[in-house]
């Protein structure tokens, strides 16, 4: 009988819907998830650089929307959210260490994912990959512990758009039609990586804003994860290199162009 | 971030130099005012440009290399070694932008002289944007804007005036192509 496959998760909060979603989707196709590490919430040195990198509205705006309010803002909007996923698939796990308990997964606190009992933790456990579910930058060791297989989901079309805000990036340079998510393996650059699958996304008529944009992937996200890693796993996707020239590296928005590009998914047609 | 109601913008700039006793009356549009302040800043510079390295490295960094890479990325077609600075310097600026005041100051300590820094650096990137229309460029330009007027203008002469001048002119000549 062929073994199992195996895998380990990181998550950059022990609540994320995200990474819930994609464990327990993982665990009903059959894929063992033996650990999960996730990044401690009460880091204030790593909190203070994040409200230094976006600001403290934004931070704040990000914590409300996924960890205080995340259920009122499922109610309101009109496109599916993650907790509204969440309960279509009848995931009932409200946090990491509820999934952990029940599906027997180790359950590791972490500081920084690069921490060295964590990369000697990944290399004992030999999994046959690691899913990236966001928080912070990934080094080598950690890398070579996973056998350079971190799957992590772009949101944004590789290998031409890497880096950050690449859907508002893709609108404002009149691309729209390059708007797209990615399947990847991570490595040292940024979105450089292999690629396993882009799927196109066009705009939907809740896509009034970015943010709702970003909201509505947030599930279908979840899903690519999901489906790629177990066809990589089953031998059914294969990955193929990325060439340097192919893309840029784009960087956070400015609020004048993010004003303008928001105007051009505005005007942009419905698919 | 500065209030948005008081931030130079290209009619400041616009004006302040209207009322300059050196500027042409044949000036025209922004084109023009920028092939003028490109003049100035090669007439009075007192040096000769200097030949861009060809490893860009912000280390190498200087006020003199600025107006060295803005002259450079303004020849046609576009210098590459200029485009190559220019890159190196938005990625610097970006990568570091948490920090990026703290290290302006261990390296120019004098307020007045990181604020003319970072009008050199703004100017640089908003001529790279306008002048290959990567927007990349534009982008950190603008960031780069806001943190220079934070730091106070009304007292801005001389070659930062020309920097600002073009930084203001041409990310608005950007911005409104966009629009």
């Amino acid at each position: 009988m062929k073994p199992k496959p195996r895998v380990v998760i990181l998550s950059p909060n022990p609540f994320g819907d995200y990474a819930i979603c994609v464990a327990e989707l993982l665990a009903r196709e059959g894929v063992g998830v033996e650990a999960i590490f996730v990044r401690k919430l009460t880091d204030f040195a790593r909190l203070k650089k994040e409200i230094a990198q976006e600001g403290m509205a934004f931070f704040a705006r990000k914590v409300a929307r996924k960890l205080l309010f995340r259920d009122r803002a499922a109610g309101a909007a009109e496109y599916e959210t993650m907790a509204a996923f969440k309960r279509r698939k009848g995931i009932e796990s409200g946090s990491l260490a509820q999934f952990a308990k029940r599906h027997g997964a180790a359950l590791h606190s972490c500081r920084d994912y690069n921490d060295p009992a964590l990369v000697e933790e990944i290399a004992r456990l030999e999994p046959d990959v690691a899913i990236f579910t966001g928080g912070g930058i990934v080094r080598t060791p950690l890398l070579n512990a996973c056998k350079r297989r971190l799957i992590a989901c772009h949101p944004g079309h590789l290998p031409r758009y890497r880096g950050m805000d690449c859907l508002e990036w893709a609108v404002l340079e009149g691309c729209g039609d390059e708007m797209g998510v990615t399947t990847f393996f991570i490595d040292e650059g940024v979105d450089t990586g292999d690629i396993l699958r882009v799927r196109r996304v066009t705009k939907a008529s809740t896509d009034r804003s970015f943010v709702e944009l970003r909201e509505r992937l947030e599930s279908p996200i979840c899903e690519f994860l999901v489906e790629d890693t177990i066809a990589f796993l089953g031998g059914r996707l294969a990955s193929s290199a990325q060439r340097a020239e192919d893309g840029k590296q784009y960087f956070l928005m400015h609020s004048d162009l993010m004003r303008l590009a928001e105007q051009r998914l505005a005007a942009m047609d419905l698919a | 971030m500065p209030d948005r109601a008081r931030m130079i913008d290209r009619g400041w700039v616009t004006d302040f130099w209207g009322c300059h006793e050196d500027v042409p009356d044949e000036r025209g549009g922004d084109d023009d005012l920028r092939a003028f302040l490109l003049r100035r800043m090669i007439c009075t510079s007192g040096v000769d440009l200097e030949t861009l390295p060809e490893v860009a490295n912000f280390a190498g960094f200087e006020l003199e290399l600025a107006k060295s890479i803005v002259v450079e990325l303004n020849e046609s077609p576009v210098g590459d070694r200029a485009l190559a600075w220019s890159e190196k310097l938005m990625r610097y600026c970006e990568i570091r932008r948490t920090n990026l005041e703290s290290t302006l100051t261990a390296r120019w300590p004098a307020p007045i002289r990181k604020r003319h820094v970072l009008w050199s650096l703004a100017a640089i990137l908003a001529e790279a944007g306008l002048l290959t229309g990567d927007l990349r460029f534009t982008n950190v330009a603008a960031k780069l804007c806001d943190r220079a007027q934070a730091l106070g203008w009304p007292d801005v002469h001389g070659d930062e005036m020309i920097f600002m001048s073009l930084a203001v002119l041409s990310r608005d000549a950007m911005l409104d192509k966009l629009a």
